[in-house]
């Protein structure tokens, strides 16, 4: 049983710890803090205005009321099990209890910083308009009990493994008594609200009393696991590059038929190419987020310099990332068979790369000429300056491509 | 013909795991490459694909090299390899389609094939599936459809009865005979003696990348100078040192 604790904690330590080397990367960059910083600034003048010009009529209760009932409903329990677990731990069922409360104590942990956080973002909103600063704290002590007892509800709910309608039902159960009970702590009306307690009480005893407990729901918890790990992941990917990560493959099927609609894939690796970078390649996120990244440039400085400046580096920035398409992509073994020379690898990289750099470019313009940064005329100039830029760092690549033995194919 | 010459070769220069191999696969015929785990059956299969360079030696396909004619030489060979690889973001039907693409086949031989070998292999309904979610031997069934979507001269099939349930292991070796009857020359590595004795013309067997015996079951009896043995028999008396 120690033996497990200990192995749990040193999972949670290392995880931490990789998260920790995550932030500071992310924190030391250059990028990343400074929009961050523009995000943040923007939000706060955003909430200012919210809180001064909405009228008093608006249901500031119901908005509070709806965002804390899915904030607790929505928890999830993390049971850190991993595939090998399967193997290893199975035989260790009986000792599986101690992981679990430490597991709950961790999950327990996180939802109650997550609802800390919403609690703090949503005080000058219940302050303004609809209790007083006692009745908040008041509140703040209830919504985290609740926490604590939802979360309780779901590792109860992984237990007993519904399917189908009772699990809808039991999900609509959680989510009512949830949404009641917050209702009576944002709104304390002494007896009513110490009655609206009862029913936690008795849900939870019933609970206790028709659960099994002593099997652990091991699938559910080890994929569980590996989805909450892919969304941190991804999560991370959005600012730094991370290697040796395994992307969770989306499948992005509207995407692929729009392309296939209107591209040529006669090529065997144009065909290949395009698949890879939609589902499952990082480059795909690079796009949009250059792109949202330019556009928050262009929007945030009033200056036409910004457009003339930031665009071609968009672009720039885009291009000079795209061979990793075809150099450091995984590929397996025996595709190196196929009869197809290297040469054609390439030139089904230019192709796509060519056909998103235009489609950048064209992407690229739309703010700076909605914002009235740039005229007609000077969007024609700019768009065509971007495409040259993206057409000069393409030609460039090919030739390295072409020389290069890193073309995997 | 599928020629391979005093090949030395392996994974390292200053250790080869294979030592001046020496054996022929000719057009219609089915030789068995047969061996301990670790013996160098893998390593030969991968010098003759390509995928390892020689030390010393050559391999030709109808007399010509892959470094004088890599596309002529590639388009000639199928594999299908011991351990399914796949890529995670293609379904099975695009595995098919790219397979396809790479070789040129024209769309009506395509849809004809394709449509044959997952009802063969009951895929059908995996069709739009990713193969991350398939079993073991499901992602097998991925490496055996692509390779037998292409006509391939030659076939180099590496231990491909693991993993398989029943029915596939009994259409794919009955769609090995019926290449073999088309003119197909297949090299095929496996630890099942019994499919290897009813699917082999010829037998190479490697013991510590030496070849120990070759030839037809009763080239291999005079060799061993047991006029008797089963394959089983000349196998394990290989392999057990009664004979080097």
């Amino acid at each position: 049983m120690k033996q497990n604790k200990s192995l749990l904690q040193q999972r949670i330590h290392t995880t931490w710890t990789k998260a920790t080397r995550i932030i500071t990367l992310i924190a030391s960059g250059g990028g990343t803090p400074l929009v961050l910083g523009i995000l943040l600034i923007g939000f706060y003048i955003a909430y200012q205005t919210l809180l001064t010009e909405l009228p008093a009529t608006f249901p500031f209760d119901w908005v509070v009321w709806g965002i804390l009932t899915y904030i607790l409903s929505s928890v999830e329990f993390r049971p850190w099990i991993e595939k090998a677990d399967l193997v290893f731990l199975l035989p260790l069922e009986h000792t599986m209890p101690a992981w679990r409360k430490t597991a709950f104590l961790y999950s327990a942990g996180m939802a109650m910083v997550r609802l800390i956080v919403v609690l703090f973002l949503l005080y000058p909103l219940y302050r303004v308009r609809i209790g007083t600063s006692s009745e908040w704290w008041m509140a703040i002590g209830m919504l985290l009990a609740l926490q604590i007892w939802t979360l309780w509800v779901r590792v109860m709910e992984d237990h007993r493994r519904l399917q189908g309608y009772s699990r809808v039902l039991d999900q609509a159960c959680l989510w009512g008594v949830t949404a009641f009970l917050v209702f009576w702590s944002l709104h304390p009306y002494q007896i009513y609200t110490l009655l609206a307690l009862l029913l936690p009480i008795v849900h939870s005893i019933w609970l206790y009393k028709t659960t099994k407990t002593s099997q652990m729901p091991w699938m559910l918890w080890q994929k569980r696991e590996s989805l909450i790990r892919h969304r941190w992941q991804s999560l991370a990917s959005w600012f730094v590059e991370l290697r040796g990560v395994e992307p969770p493959i989306k499948k992005r099927t509207w995407l692929i038929a729009l392309i296939k609609r209107f591209t040529t894939q006669k090529e065997p690796f144009t065909y290949l190419y395009w698949r890879t970078l939609i589902r499952r390649s990082d480059l795909f996120a690079s796009f949009y987020r250059i792109w949202i990244w330019a556009t928050l440039f262009v929007v945030s400085l009033p200056y036409p310099w910004v457009s003339w400046t930031i665009t071609p580096l968009a672009i720039g920035l885009f291009v000079l990332q795209m061979p990793r398409l075809i150099t450091q992509q995984t590929y397996p073994l025996w595709v190196k068979l196929y009869p197809v020379s290297p040469g054609r690898a390439v030139h089904s990289w230019v192709t796509i790369t060519r056909t998103l750099a235009f489609l950048l470019g064209f992407l690229l313009i739309i703010m700076p000429l909605a914002m009235q940064r740039v005229s007609y005329a000077e969007a024609i100039i700019l768009l065509l300056i971007n495409w040259a830029i993206g057409l000069l760092i393409i030609g460039w690549n090919k030739r390295k491509l072409s020389q290069s033995s890193q073309v995997n194919r | 013909m599928l020629a391979i010459q005093n090949i030395t070769g392996g994974y390292s220069r200053t250790s080869p795991v294979i030592h001046n191999l020496s054996f022929q696969v000719k057009p219609g015929e089915t030789v068995g490459l047969i061996g301990l785990n670790g013996a160098g059956k893998s390593t030969t299969m991968k010098h003759i694909l390509g995928l390892l360079n020689a030390h010393s030696g050559s391999i030709t396909i109808d007399g010509s090299t892959l470094s004088e004619q890599p596309e002529d030489f590639r388009s000639k060979i199928g594999y299908i390899p011991e351990m399914p690889l796949f890529y995670p973001e293609l379904t099975l039907w695009e595995h098919l389609e790219l397979t396809a693409s790479a070789y040129g086949l024209s769309d009506e031989i395509f849809h004809k094939r394709a449509e044959q070998l997952l009802k063969q292999f009951q895929m059908e309904r995996a069709r739009n599936w990713f193969p991350d979610t398939f079993s073991k031997g499901m992602q097998q069934k991925i490496m055996i459809l692509c390779t037998f979507l292409t006509e391939c001269k030659y076939l180099i099939v590496d231990e491909p009865f693991v993993g398989l349930d029943p029915i596939a292991i009994d259409e794919l070796a009955m769609l090995l005979q019926q290449r073999k009857e088309k003119g197909t020359g297949i090299l095929i590595s496996t630890h099942i003696l019994d499919m290897a004795e009813k699917l082999c013309d010829r037998y190479v067997c490697i013991h510590q990348g030496n070849i120990a015996l070759s030839g037809t079951i009763q080239e291999m009896r005079s060799q061993a100078e047991r006029p008797h043995a089963t394959l089983h028999e000349l196998f394990l008396s290989v392999v057990k040192g009664d004979r080097r």
